[in-house]
């Protein structure tokens, strides 16, 4: 099965996004495959994470529309989003530090609260993929390291049953060896169905795992490509090494 | 009254965690308990524990009604102005209470007879054993409500990390809209409370829920138990007081206390979440 074989799960079409007086966003237009692994990569400030928490309804377009499913969601609410099946795992965890593990899950069902009996069965499932959680169920999530918060916040969003999961730099502040653990993890859930969509600075591990990726730079997108030649492309490496040797490149 | 000050807190610090807004129609919410209570068991007539409940109702409604019509029109608005509403509002109900219910103090019967009760030599009025009982029953029933059920968790996690919460679903103004139905309902429960012992009258919200403000600052801004800390503490200062000055300062002690935790240390006694220690 070759790539363009995927079914379009999320269109973006020339979404602009305001911060003030300046765009954060700029006519941003990509799209995301079912089944997929999409990173979105560039330098800080470019707007990955605008781009992410206004697919998430948490910020509002002045244009622009988002397709998910044919289903028009741009500038709908938050809820409304999730219900339609968009997970998102923000930059910086945002666990429910006093709240148990367990009960963070939960919250990650909250719209689903009436299913007794296929929450149970989705805990089961994020048990199986992030079994650290199941040691640490009653203790407060606070306590935990920041791995494990990490993983707290991915199992608290796959609790909403979600058909696209959005990552916010999941990899900040982790050591490598849990880096590559929760890789590993994304790789599994994607193999599981899930479409992934992931903001990144870490690069290697990302497109390592990726099918295609963005590179976006004061928000506008400036390369799509294949995982493997975005790797080898020249604006990547820049973005490894920084302006200067970009500036060397040229 | 330490039991009526820790309510009031209680009624702030819920709000304020749900939403950031310093709510300063608590003390009116209070009034209109005891004022509700009052009409409804003199001028209708109904037996005292039913006017009682549906007093707390009606409050509730009122809470329901001022989030609705006024703060959640200015969600978008800053803090700063959703606080300077709420202090309109306390002026609307404070003054809408006046004319409608009449200036006059009022005062209900005490729940039960007045014989004073003798504990270990210290005597006590019934009303105020029943203060204090009630208020104990009233928050071991807060905390089971906000620790043992999906929606008090919920109004937890979006009070601790509001984008964490918008993120799975979880409706922030939903979350305050209950936050100011339940400080309604707990600041009118105390009015009920302390109407057999204090004159409650229309303008006497502000001094209440000053107080109020007072012993959550005291105990730890945004904290439940610094809240319930406090108020009891203001309660027992204030009450102490009384052997070392006239009583016409006793309620000028109370700003005392809030200008030397001020001072000295405004994080409070518990400390406070919102407060950063490194700064003082």
């Amino acid at each position: 099965m070759t790539l363009s074989d995927y079914k379009p799960m999320l269109k973006i079409k020339k979404l602009t996004v305001q911060y003030g007086p300046l765009p954060a966003l700029n006519e941003v237009s990509l799209e995301v495959k079912q089944g997929e692994i999409v990173s979105l990569l560039g330098p800080n400030g470019a707007g990955k994470t605008t781009l992410l928490l206004t697919l998430s309804g948490i910020l509002k377009t002045t244009e622009g529309r988002i397709i998910f499913k044919d289903e028009d969601i741009t500038n709908l609410s938050p809820p409304k989003i999730v219900f339609k099946g968009i997970g998102h795992v923000p930059q910086g965890r945002h666990i429910f530090p006093t709240l148990s593990v367990i009960d963070n899950l939960l919250m990650g069902a909250y719209l689903h609260r009436n299913e007794k009996k296929e929450i149970k069965k989705d805990l089961e499932r994020v048990d199986q993929f992030l079994p650290v959680l199941k040691e640490r169920a009653h203790q407060r999530a606070g306590t935990l390291s920041g791995g494990e918060q990490q993983m707290l916040s991915i199992g608290r969003a796959m609790m909403g049953r979600p058909k696209l999961l959005l990552l916010d730099e999941p990899s900040l502040g982790l050591a490598p060896r849990l880096m590559d653990e929760v890789f590993a993890t994304f790789r599994e859930m994607n193999k599981g169905g899930l479409t992934l969509f992931i903001v990144e600075q870490e690069i290697q591990l990302t497109l390592a795992i990726s099918n295609r990726g963005y590179l976006l730079r004061n928000g506008r997108v400036i390369k799509e490509a294949s995982a493997s030649a975005l790797t080898e492309s020249r604006e990547v490496k820049a973005l490894y090494l920084g302006e200067d040797a970009e500036r060397g490149l040229k | 009254m330490g039991a009526i000050y820790a309510l009031v807190a209680l009624g702030f610090v819920t709000i304020s965690r749900a939403s950031q807004i310093i709510n300063f129609a608590q003390g009116e919410f209070v009034m209109l308990g005891g004022v509700a209570t009052f009409f409804l068991l003199n001028g209708v007539r109904l037996p005292y524990p039913l006017a009682a409940l549906i007093a707390v109702m009606i409050v509730v409604l009122v809470g329901f009604a001022m989030y609705l019509s006024v703060l959640y029109p200015l969600r978008k608005a800053s803090i700063l102005i959703l606080i300077m509403a709420t202090l309109g509002i306390s002026i609307f109900l404070s003054s809408t209470s006046g004319l409608i219910f009449g200036t006059l103090p009022k005062a209900l019967p005490p729940f039960t007879d007045e014989q004073p009760l003798m504990f270990w030599g210290i005597s006590m009025l019934p009303q105020s054993v029943w203060v204090l009982v009630s208020t104990l029953v009233l928050l071991t029933f807060l905390y089971l409500l906000s620790h043992r059920t999906l929606l008090g968790k919920a109004m937890e996690a979006s009070s601790t990390d509001p984008l964490g919460a918008d993120l799975l679903g979880i409706s922030r103004s939903l979350m305050v809209f209950l936050a100011f139905g339940v400080s309604a309902g707990v600041g009118a429960f105390a009015g009920i409370l302390i109407t057999p012992i204090f004159f409650t009258s229309y303008n006497s919200g502000t001094l209440l829920g000053l107080k109020g403000f007072i012993a959550a600052v005291l105990g730890g801004w945004g904290k439940n138990s610094g809240a319930i800390l406090g108020g009891f503490v203001l309660g027992i200062v204030e009450s102490l007081s009384l052997a070392f000055i006239p009583s016409g300062y006793k309620d000028a002690v109370a700003f005392v206390i809030l200008l030397l935790i001020l001072y000295f240390r405004p994080k409070g006694i518990l400390g406070s979440p919102f407060i950063d220690s490194r700064r003082w």
